[in-house]
């Protein structure tokens, strides 16, 4: 990508996608937070089938949020991937890759069940451990991605004196 | 020291989850859920408790925000200064974070002010709205500091490089 565009669209590109990524994941993870902590409380008068009611309706309005923001996740992790190629393929920075990976394959575990739990009409069997399970999971997402970041930084910005080979641009 | 620090940076960010994704879905998400339900004052009855549970989390959120944004705001800052490699402008960095914690304490005020009535006042919509494009600015203010101080490292790292060679 850095071959067949110029570096000032990839100036732009990059924090846009990063931007993409965060809102994206703020938008499933507090959702879920919220459908988690705050949608029980508002209805906690509320008859049972009343109840039911409301967590359908909520369920319905929130699956385009889980849709739009599974795939703009996908699309921008991919753009920062390619972005960060050369930094997991360098002998020192290198070392943050394997905290890259396991955050694509928790990341992408949490993304399909957030996916099954809001596709087709009627949710699956135990939506509520379902929705609990994925929550645990996104959550250890953003700490894995947190490490890398972790990792990444403190091997880049480590005041050994010694120039730190790899960098973005060649 | 380590695990404080990726500690500090993974509840800054699960607390700015909860917040946006808290505020979409009080000010987007539960009115369009509400809109079919029966009578009106059930609908406002659990819009008002549902608003009292955000209110509750929303102001616990602030605290953590604040708490772990200033400890990472030193370590942003030592890590910068402490880059021997580093020569390049830090004043786009610097400035970008200033940007940020302004926006952050206008979100802050808002958020209390928004919230502050028992009831939702008239002007309570207008509020979130104008919290929730904030919000989303501060995200691309992070975003475009991340972007900053990778680009100032691969930089600093490139010309050391080129300087060792």
């Amino acid at each position: 990508m850095a071959m067949v565009m110029p570096d000032w669209l990839l100036h732009i590109l990059y924090p846009i996608t990063g931007w993409l990524h965060i809102v994206c994941t703020t938008l499933i993870v507090g959702g879920t937070l919220f459908y988690e902590l705050v949608v029980p409380i508002a209805c906690e008068e509320l008859r049972p089938e009343q109840q039911l009611y409301v967590f359908a309706r909520a369920r319905w309005v929130f699956r385009w949020v889980v849709w739009v923001s599974a795939a703009l996740l996908v699309g921008s992790g991919l753009v920062m991937l390619w972005r960060m190629w050369p930094v997991y393929h360098d002998k020192i920075l290198g070392a943050s890759f394997r905290w890259g990976l396991m955050h694509m394959g928790l990341g992408a575990m949490g993304l399909v069940i957030a996916l099954l739990l809001t596709i087709g009409r009627s949710p699956p069997a135990h939506p509520i451990r379902w929705m609990r399970i994925n929550l645990v999971i996104l959550l250890v997402v953003i700490f894995v991605a947190s490490v890398t970041r972790h990792v990444r930084l403190t091997l880049s910005e480590k005041p050994s004196g010694e120039p730190m080979p790899g960098s973005l641009k060649k | 020291m380590d695990l404080v620090q990726i500690a500090s940076r993974w509840l800054h960010v699960v607390a700015a989850c909860l917040v946006i994704g808290g505020v979409f879905f009080m000010r987007v998400l539960l009115p369009m859920g509400l809109r079919t339900m029966g009578a009106d004052a059930m609908r406002s009855e659990m819009y008002l408790r549902a608003r009292r549970g955000f209110k509750m989390m929303t102001h616990s959120c602030i605290f953590v925000l604040l708490v772990t944004g200033t400890y990472n705001m030193i370590l942003a800052f030592k890590g910068i200064n402490a880059n021997p490699n580093l020569i390049g402008s830090k004043a786009l960095f610097h400035g970008l974070i200033g940007v940020h914690l302004i926006l952050a304490i206008l979100v802050i005020v808002l958020a209390i002010v928004a919230l502050k009535p028992k009831e939702p006042k008239a002007n309570a919509k207008g509020l979130m709205t104008v919290n929730l494009v904030l919000l989303f600015l501060i995200v691309a203010t992070t975003s475009a500091t991340k972007a900053t101080r990778d680009r100032l490292n691969a930089e600093g790292a490139r010309v050391a490089s080129d300087a060792a060679k």
